[in-house]
């Protein structure tokens, strides 16, 4: 019994540590400040990037609420391309749109690498019994929404 | 179609779920031939890595026949026997293009996960979690594979589908710990599981000239298919002081490249081990680096370590000092397969590198709990459970 307990004790220490270590992270790498820039990096140039200046589709739907920019990356790496949404746009936080920029930029750069964006949905899978790793991972893509960080 | 999924920590069921399609124009349907246990997939089972949910399809390392074909693929037909690689990338990022393909940008559509664990994300693998990509796995009838120009190859004719299936994963991942290791002609190298991964490494280390070639592992018939069917010699690390072995061996100098192929859930029988043992389960660490800590500490002055087994977080009581002031280089990687296949492939046609061996238990896909049981308990001299959908 004392033995369960301290694996219980152990495991609840784990998980509220690992919590802070997330939450953390998150706030150092959030984004969520309007005035940071989320990057990503494409291994193209800018000219391949936007030909025309026309930025890639999912960036493109992201209308006026956003700045985007294109710098040359160092060495061989391409381009640096970035988004962040306007500041002060009526009736939008910067939180409401901080996962869609993510997504945004991970679906161009793929687009632009790749040819096409990797879909991956329907995936085949067989009953979902409820498993408490499979709650960890439902409570973290929820809290994701598809962008880069919990 | 039939398919072996997860049910919960050391919990396996074989089920009927939805056939993959083709949502991309990239993408493959492999009818699934052959698909191999792993010991890394034993980290998922026991829960290790907590990144699973219950339906998950596992498996990452097969060999199958194309039966359907993306618009956009150039490189594969109908009927097409191929092997494909266990990381899925694109081609054509940054990492693809200097052939770090496990690290590709662009196959891993769940990166919230990884990128909060790790800072970055990886790329994405079949069967092995949400953190890398939530893929459906190849325990299956059939298999999705996005990227085929990349990641399958066609299967030579002369080559079997018996040997081919491990030009998936075992084989190129242990040829990259000794690439990237840096082995050289006339080097020593120790190599830490007698695994297929760490038979693989140490096949490779022999034919890239190492003079002399020591798998360490406790199980007697692992080490005996080491002996007889990969050309290296042995130490059982039960029954002898390893890194006194290894001194005595080397005129005191120690290996000039050690590759870890064991992983998180490592055995040892000194302190070490329960110490590590009580810190995994209480969760105070999540992986057991027991063996990753003997390779540091045996390696060369100057020399390399490749840690090839998977981990998954931190570690405790890491020797540091020793890497910094031995001068050791550490490096690691989940695999870079596509860089190795053909090669491997060529190997394999020529009879260089023979792996047969190591499908020790063979069996249909509806055993495939049976199969995990023998191999992750070790039953009957097991090295590795393969499943024929």
């Amino acid at each position: 019994m004392r033995g369960k307990l301290v694996i219980v004790g152990g495991a609840v220490a784990a998980v509220v540590v690992g919590k802070r270590v997330v939450d953390a992270r998150t706030r150092q790498a959030s984004h969520s400040d309007r005035s940071r820039w989320n990057s990503v990096t494409v291994d193209l140039s800018p000219d391949e990037i936007a030909p025309g200046g026309v930025y890639p589709q999912p960036l493109v739907d992201l209308g006026d609420v956003v700045d985007i920019r294109m710098i040359p990356a160092p060495g061989s790496w391409g381009t640096e391309l970035g988004a962040r949404p306007k500041p002060e746009v009526p009736g939008i936080s910067a939180g409401d749109l901080r996962q869609d920029v993510r997504r945004a930029l991970r679906q161009s750069k793929t687009l632009l690498e790749a040819g096409e964006i990797l879909r991956d949905q329907p995936m085949p899978h067989g009953k979902r019994p409820s498993t408490p790793t499979g709650r960890l991972v439902d409570e973290w893509e929820k809290r994701a929404q598809g962008g880069g960080f919990l | 179609m039939k398919a072996l999924t997860w049910r919960g920590i050391n919990s396996l069921d074989v089920e009927t779920i939805d056939d993959p399609a083709i949502l991309n124009g990239h993408d493959v349907i492999v009818k699934v031939e052959l698909t191999v246990t792993c010991g890394s997939d034993l980290h998922l089972l026991g829960g290790y890595i907590p990144t699973m949910r219950g339906g998950d399809v596992l498996g990452h390392e097969f060999v199958g026949e194309v039966v359907e074909v993306g618009s956009s693929v150039s490189k594969h037909r109908i009927g097409d026997r191929v092997v494909v690689c266990s990381f899925i990338a694109c081609g054509n990022c940054w990492f693809c293009k200097h052939e770090l393909y496990s690290l590709c940008d662009n196959g891993n559509n769940n990166d919230a996960i990884p990128e909060t664990l790790w800072g970055y994300a990886p790329g994405g693998c079949f069967g092995y979690s949400h953190a890398m990509g939530g893929w459906t796995g190849s325990h299956a009838e059939y298999i999705r594979v996005p990227y085929a120009d990349i990641g399958a190859f066609k299967v030579p004719d002369g080559v079997s589908s018996e040997r081919a299936l491990f030009a998936s994963d075992s084989a190129p991942t242990g040829w990259m710990g000794a690439d990237l290791g840096g082995v050289q002609p006339g080097d020593v190298v120790a190599v830490w599981g007698a695994g297929a991964v760490g038979q693989m490494a140490a096949r490779a280390a022999v034919l890239l000239g190492a003079e002399r070639v020591l798998v360490i592992d406790r199980y007697q018939y692992r080490l005996d298919q080491v002996e007889t069917h990969i050309a290296a010699d042995t130490l059982d690390y039960t029954k002898t002081s390893v890194l006194a072995e290894l001194k005595e061996m080397t005129g005191g100098r120690g290996p000039d490249v050690c590759i870890e192929a064991v992983g998180m859930e490592a055995h040892s029988t000194g302190p070490d081990y329960l110490y590590d043992q009580v810190k995994q389960q209480l969760r105070l660490q999540t992986d057991r680096p027991t063996a990753v800590r003997e390779a540091i500490t045996a390696c060369r002055k100057g020399g390399s370590v490749f840690v090839l087994g998977v981990f998954g977080g931190l570690v405790d009581k890491f020797p540091l000092g020793t890497v910094m002031n031995n001068g050791l280089t550490l490096r690691s990687a989940q695999q870079h397969g596509q860089r190795y296949v053909p090669m491997l492939l060529e190997r394999m046609a020529a009879g260089e590198l023979k792996t047969e061996h190591l499908a020790t238990h063979v069996m249909p896909l509806d055993e495939g709990p049976k199969g995990y049981d023998i191999f992750k308990n070790k039953k009957d001299n097991c090295v590795r459970a393969v499943f024929r959908p």
